[in-house]
């Protein structure tokens, strides 16, 4: 259904209503945006870079082959924008290595259950924001987006096994994170 | 060991779901359509049809001229091409004489660096004034 309907904004596009890109924007632009900010965890870049992802993409429509969705095509443009940016600014751009030691999953998912939601929703983006770029990407687009690994490996470049022990790290990781800054508050109260 | 992969696999799913999406700045889409109308105006779209018509209209009377030329005339009516060139031709070539003749003149050199001078002087200007902006 998404797609057919970005198919049909694509089209008016192309036919020269302009207009209906305004349509594509709104679509995609809080994931864009979602993807860019956490790869480049500033806020004003990430907007830059969402706004040259959709010029570059306006740019570029008529070249566009449509043997992928429109969004997939998308976020490897705003991916791509953010590797070369990382790369010029020298940030941390490849993973850590595995925590050496992982909190009792049980204990963390209690603890974070026994919060107020907009509790948990800071803690979660402060738990994100600690991951590295690529280990953010793949989990924001297989569980925000739903994108299936085969998808998420054309968007990164990436083989499909590459995805899938990225997803691994990345769940152990948001874990671990989550649970040291769960503990760090329990010790700030007590 | 599988059933716990299966436990942080639903519980990463509960926790990005409960992250939600960033927002960008309200007037986001506003600006993006600013600039794609801005870079419509600097680049209208070229299609293939647009190239061909130019193309067109750069070929055929080029074709017709240099039919016309080589056949001596008589293409339209009695019209010779090559009668109604001569003197455009003749005058052409008077003009570039008398350039040949002038250019040798020594004070034409001095001239023409003159204005590369002052040309090269503008441009510095307007970049100074640019970069003041």
């Amino acid at each position: 259904m998404n797609r057919t309907k970005d198919e049909y904004y694509i089209q008016r596009v192309l036919q020269g209503d302009h207009s209906s890109y305004a349509m594509l924007v709104e679509r995609h632009k809080d994931m864009v945006y979602t993807l860019a900010f956490r790869m480049l965890k500033n806020r004003e870049e990430a907007e830059e870079v969402a706004q040259d992802a959709f010029l570059k993409a306006y740019s570029s429509l008529k070249k566009f082959r449509r043997d992928s969705r429109f969004s997939t095509w998308l976020y490897r443009i705003v991916y791509n924008l953010c590797v070369s940016r990382l790369r010029k600014s020298k940030k941390q751009i490849h993973s850590l290595d595995e925590p050496d030691r992982q909190p009792e999953l049980q204990d963390t998912s209690y603890r974070m259950d026994s919060l107020e939601e907009a509790d948990r929703q800071k803690f979660i983006r402060q738990a994100l924001t600690n991951l590295a770029y690529d280990e953010q990407t793949v989990l924001t687009l297989y569980y925000q987006d739903d994108l299936p690994v085969a998808e998420i490996a054309e968007i990164t470049q990436m083989t499909s096994s590459n995805v899938k022990v990225k997803l691994h790290r990345a769940r152990k990781r948001l874990h671990a994170q989550l649970g040291d800054i769960l503990k760090q508050e329990i010790n700030s109260l007590l | 060991m599988n059933a716990n992969n299966n436990d942080l696999d639903k519980n990463t799913r509960k926790w990005m779901s409960e992250s939600g999406l960033e927002k960008p700045d309200s007037d986001f889409t506003h600006r993006v359509m600013e600039q794609v109308e801005a870079k419509k105006k600097r680049s209208p779209l070229k299609s293939n049809g647009n190239i061909w018509h130019i193309l067109l209209a750069v070929l055929v009377p080029l074709a017709y001229f240099g039919y016309s030329y080589n056949a001596g005339g008589g293409v339209a009516g009695g019209f010779s091409l090559q009668t109604e060139l001569q003197p455009y031709i003749r005058l052409f070539h008077l003009v570039v004489e008398k350039l040949a003749i002038d250019m040798s003149a020594p004070l034409v050199p001095l001239a023409i660096a003159a204005i590369v001078a002052l040309l090269a002087f503008d441009r510095l200007i307007l970049r100074s004034l640019s970069y003041n902006r």
